[in-house]
């Protein structure tokens, strides 16, 4: 459930980036940090091992300025993807808003993107939701490395996979080269916000 | 809210959303552009390819690659004592991660990519003779600095994970936001009980 303070007329939005570990999860958080500095004002804080895993989590905020009254605030974060940080990946969940799920294209991540997704409904369970009550864009990353010679999954055996049922909107990305990150970020914050409207009085 | 309300939240929404994120859909085409001048291939093209499947994931074929692009380079730069520095660098690194293997320190394939990165840019871009030491420089300093961090590494068997120097800013900060989400998320708990009370009462 979305922060919203009437008093003080503002709504935090919280949008959390989730799916396996090292699909690139913090380098869709990164790319918008480098641009999208000037709407953001504040520092990302990552909290990484000595290599490049997400240890606790990402946290990025920016601000979308005033709409009808009140001041919009977004929140991104990022879970670790390492199977073994669950209930750090729980406690991150907690009062999501959004999600986007950023699959990992390369073939044999197949299995870690099906097991990732089955996590975040378990972990949303715990929360009283489920998959099809909170606003979810799933993002194909790493379709660039097709062009580098290392085979990536059709995206229909993507969308089969996990986007059979939920039907949600699905882009494929690069976030290495920043390839549609805007555009998963536009559209979860859009469908997202949309669906907290009726809050706002 | 009316149905004249409800289309301008959406369309407010909309708007801000292609404001905030407007230059941004540039810097993407940007990228493209970068994109299609690498494909139209590149001597180092097949490095670039093994370094990314190296970093992707070590196995032994993708180290074997590695290695193999490392030394054609060498051969290829061989007049070039700048050049055939970071290539010796580079082949370094490889053999230090087919000894090591999946126990490579975690931070080698994040030097062995700035390294192909500082390599690139002094090969592509023209630079001056000094700017190109000062790349080398940087790249040398950085391998040295990685070489002593192993031995450290070995000196110890350090525990995985655990002596990022993390802020203590960043942490205060994280710990700030969480506590707010806790104390939210206490206060309806408290306020769902209170209710429960009411009504048995
Ligand atoms: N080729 C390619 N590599 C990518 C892409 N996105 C991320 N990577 C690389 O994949 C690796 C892991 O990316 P991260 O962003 O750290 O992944 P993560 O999802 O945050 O991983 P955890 O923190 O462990 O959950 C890094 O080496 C990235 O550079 C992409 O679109 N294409
Ligand atoms: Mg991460």
């Amino acid at each position: 459930m979305a922060f919203i303070n009437l008093k003080t007329k503002e709504v935090q939005v919280k949008i959390v980036y989730y799916g396996p570990g090292r699909g690139g999860k913090t380098t869709n958080l990164e790319y918008l940090y480098n641009r999208l500095k000037d709407h953001i004002k504040t520092e990302m804080v990552t909290i990484k091992t000595q290599g490049d895993r997400t240890l606790f989590f990402d946290f990025l905020p920016m601000g979308l300025g005033e709409i009808k009254g009140y001041h919009i605030k977004i929140q991104l974060y990022t879970v670790p993807g390492q199977v073994k940080y669950n209930a750090t990946r729980k406690l991150v969940l907690m009062g999501v808003d959004g999600l986007v799920f950023v699959a990992d294209s390369a073939v044999d991540r197949r299995k870690q993107n099906i097991d990732s997704l089955a996590n975040l409904q378990e972990n949303l369970s715990a929360y009283g939701k489920n998959l099809f009550e909170v606003p979810m864009v799933f993002q194909y990353n790493k379709r660039d490395l097709a062009e580098k010679g290392i085979p990536v999954l059709p995206v229909e055996v993507m969308e089969a996979d996990l986007n059979h049922k939920l039907k949600a909107p699905a882009f494929e990305a690069s976030a290495l080269e920043g390839k549609n990150v805007i555009k998963t970020l536009k559209e979860i914050i859009f469908n997202t916000a949309l669906t907290l409207e009726h809050q706002l009085v | 809210m009316d149905a004249n309300s409800d289309a301008s939240f959406r369309d407010t929404l909309k708007n801000r959303l292609d404001e905030v994120f407007q230059e941004e859909s540039s810097d993407i085409q940007g990228g493209n552009k970068e994109d299609e001048s690498v494909k139209a291939s590149h001597p180092l093209d097949g490095l670039k390819s093994a370094v990314l499947s190296l970093e992707w994931e070590i196995t032994q074929e993708n180290v074997h690659r590695f290695i193999k692009e490392t030394k054609d380079c060498l051969k290829r730069y061989e007049g070039d004592k700048v050049f055939s520095t970071f290539f010796q660098v580079l082949l370094a690194l490889g053999k230090y991660v087919h000894k090591s293997m999946k126990n490579a320190h975690p931070a080698t394939g994040a030097l062995i990519k700035s390294t192909f990165e500082n390599v690139t840019a002094v090969i592509d871009t023209g630079l001056g003779e000094e700017e190109k030491r000062k790349l080398l420089n940087k790249s040398l300093a950085a391998f040295r600095q990685f070489k002593a961090s192993v031995l450290a590494k070995k000196r110890k068997a350090a525990p995985e994970a655990s002596e990022t120097a993390v802020p203590e800013k960043t942490i205060k900060t994280v710990l700030m936001e969480l506590g707010n989400r806790i104390e939210s998320e206490l206060e309806k708990m408290k306020a769902e009980i209170a209710d429960i009370k009411r009504k048995l009462d």
